[in-house]
């Protein structure tokens, strides 16, 4: 088959996949389709960027791409922008593949692709797509059974960026890891906080701090740390610093909200989000900056980020049987570390932790992560998933008494048990890892008994 | 002597730099494993230019390649120091980055040769494939006789002379993917790939490790009282043969 008949070949088989997987009421997952039509029609996704008309966006990095990319396709929504994106966190090839062979029709163009890619994948997307933008939004410890180091995986995007002379950078300035992707370039944008206020009563975090070596090999050294890596850097040794941000913004961190107020052009601009957590204010201010960069105005920004919906559980507010609950994905050290921080210790616990690929087949993180935030917790904590010894194990050892772990490795039941029909409603705070999440996601729970 | 009126010291050789795939749940464990029997346990973060001498259990992790070759360095020139405590009977454990530098020499596969402190009789070289998986060991001095965890490493490790492996691997390619031996251990050195992290899935190793300190410490061998070790065995058994 010549490329364009293969091409109308794939989009039409993935369409009728589509319907027949709707019509006999199982589910698609997130990829079979895309891996399906990759094998039709290899180059299908140079094919699907022809669709595009304006610009086509690549997030990257090891947390926050979700909601960074999420944010960025709901504000050009909201500015009445068509786009086409992968929204279910699906971020290999056939993830983006499966985004695409669903949206795409012969005659219609979008004006925007907004697709969040997995680091490792980023240099073969770009062999197939021209992005014109990509942000990296930090690059913490993150499944290094897969890539082997972090160095490996800075050297991933490092090829992709190479690639690509005609992208623009958007690049998180208190992450020294990623500034060092736009050192000796033009078209670079930085974005970083100048200060940050932690308005809640977090316990002080005892996980390990690592030192982090400049690019030239000494230890760097800060004038503000933030958390993890994230702050403002320098070497003394070769001069590496902190770059000046475009989009430099002052923190409030609340324990239900983030304010921030955002210098762009020497004019501020104010913003509120509903999300908890200094690593989602991150978040929305990568996406803030690329909604500058396209020409989006403050009022359509604010709206898009009051109206957010994170769809995929990256924290995902739920009623479960008539029990307030709030899902919030880990992942890895740095990303739990933070999100355990914002636990209610007064709500049921779950912990659901698998150790498929996806989630990273070595579960050694788990004590790399602050679990002893959760030491003072009030009621029961359920360990769930196919590791949920080794993560009551993990409770155990962070001093939390042996009687209040409860080990359910079945997830729907263990969900059960914190969301108890016959009780009077109650905060319920559930933390799952990946491939926990998809399945919590397929769940059906009543909302009100 | 009764266990509360024993104490150990223990050195967690530079945390900042090797840390990398759940280190601190051994020190955890170890700690934890003493102080519910009532002995008092110090541990102390050993940092670049800080003195190693007088510990009685001395753990090191492991790192990536960059901090791995700063350690290297500082282990080196304490090395004298850590040989006359190893004499003493003092207890080591290394995992991944830790264990490589235990033995004579990391051979990379484009750079110099990090020197390690001999403590044992091994020697790594880089090999071309990432050893990626989980791991089940048998060895003849533990009881159970099992040990498992995860190992992530590149580097091929050999033994030579009196060092001997920690035991045979059942799952996993151990020390070099050929010879089916798995960490080694020389006196009371101990060495291993396994991670994930080790002690707490294996808390049986961790006791065995405490008794060792104590003899050392006080001349004499101590029984370890028996602790409620349902949680962390039935994840030890959970995971014993669980597939690569």
């Amino acid at each position: 088959m010549k490329g364009n008949v293969r091409f109308y070949f794939s989009l039409a088989w993935a369409r009728l996949t589509y319907l027949a997987i709707r019509l006999l009421n199982k589910s698609s997952g997130t990829s079979f389709i895309g891996m399906e039509v990759l094998k039709i029609c290899p180059n299908f996704l140079s094919h699907c960027s022809k669709y595009v008309k304006n610009k086509i966006l690549t997030v990257s990095g090891t947390n926050g791409k979700s909601t960074t990319s999420g944010l960025c396709a709901h504000m050009l929504e909201v500015a009445n922008q068509t786009v086409i994106h992968n929204l279910k966190g699906a971020n290999m090839l056939t993830g983006v593949a499966n985004a695409f062979a669903l949206e795409v029709r012969p005659f219609k163009r979008y004006d925007y692709a907004v697709i969040e890619s997995d680091e490792a994948y980023l240099t073969k997307l770009y062999d197939f797509i021209n992005s014109d933008y990509l942000i990296v939004t930090n690059l913490f410890r993150d499944q290094l059974d897969r890539y082997g180091e972090l160095a490996t995986t800075a050297g991933f995007i490092q090829n992709a960026i190479d690639k690509n002379k005609n992208l623009t950078l958007i690049l998180n300035a208190d992450d020294p890891l990623v500034t060092n992707f736009g050192q000796n370039r033009e078209n670079v944008v930085y974005f970083g906080f100048e200060n940050v206020e932690e308005l809640c009563d977090y316990e002080k975090s005892s996980a390990p701090t690592e030192v982090f070596n400049c690019p030239c090999g000494k230890p760097l050294e800060y004038s503000k740390t933030f958390f993890a890596q994230e702050g403002h850097y320098y070497c003394s040794a070769c001069g590496f610093k902190r770059p000046n941000c475009k989009y430099s913004a002052d923190a409030k961190i609340y324990k239900d909200k983030i304010e921030l107020n955002v210098k762009f052009n020497d004019v501020d601009y104010k913003f509120t989000a509903g999300l908890v957590g200094l690593y989602n204010a991150y978040n929305v201010l990568a996406a803030i900056a690329f909604g500058f960069e396209n020409g989006l105005n403050q009022a359509e920004i604010q709206k898009a980020i009051s109206t957010y919906k994170s769809i995929f559980g990256r924290t995902e507010k739920r009623l479960i049987n008539g029990h307030n609950t709030l899902i919030q994905l880990i992942k890895n050290p740095t990303g739990a570390s933070e999100v355990l921080k914002t636990v209610d210790l007064n709500s049921n616990i779950l912990i659901a932790i698998n150790d498929n690929y996806a989630d990273g087949r070595d579960i050694s993180w788990l004590w790399d992560s602050d679990f002893e935030q959760l030491k003072n917790a009030k009621k029961l904590v359920v360990t769930s998933g196919v590791r949920a010894l080794d993560m009551a194990t993990r409770l155990k050892y962070a001093g939390i008494s042996q009687e209040k772990i409860v080990v359910e490795p079945d997830i729907k039941k263990a969900i059960n048990i914190v969301t108890k029909e016959e009780e009077n409603p109650q905060n319920v705070t559930i933390l799952p890892s990946y491939t926990a999440l998809l399945k919590i996601n397929k769940m059906k729970f009543k909302e009100k008994i | 002597m009764q266990e509360r009126d024993l104490s150990l010291s223990i050195a967690h050789l530079y945390p900042k730099l090797l840390n990398l795939y759940g280190d601190m749940g051994n020190i955890i464990t170890l700690k934890n494993r003493c102080e519910w029997r009532g002995i008092s346990v110090s541990v102390s973060q050993i940092n670049i230019g800080d003195d190693v001498s007088g510990y009685d259990l001395y753990f090191i992790g492991g790192g990536q390649d960059k901090q791995q070759e700063e350690v290297a360095s500082e282990l080196y020139s304490n090395k004298d120091k850590l040989t006359i405590e190893r004499d003493k009977g003092a207890v080591f454990l290394g995992i991944c980055g830790g264990y490589q530098l235990f033995g004579h020499y990391y051979q990379p596969h484009d750079k110099e040769k990090l020197l390690g402190i001999s403590l044992m009789d091994a020697y790594t070289v880089a090999g071309k494939k990432r050893f990626i998986g989980n791991v089940t060991v048998e060895t003849d001095f533990l009881n159970p006789k099992t040990l498992v965890g995860f190992e992530n490493h590149s580097g091929l490790t050999y033994l030579q002379g009196e060092t001997k492996p920690i035991g045979i691997v059942k799952v996993g390619a151990g020390n070099n993917g050929v010879d089916k031996t798995a960490g080694g251990r020389y006196k009371n050195v101990f060495g291993t790939y396994l991670h994930g992290s080790l002690l707490p899935k294996n808390p049986h190793f961790a006791d065995y490790l405490i008794e060792l300190a104590l003899e050392k410490k006080y001349g004499e061998h101590f029984t370890l009282s028996k602790l409620d070790d349902k949680l962390e065995n039935e994840t030890h058994n959970s995971l014993i043969l669980k597939s690569y």
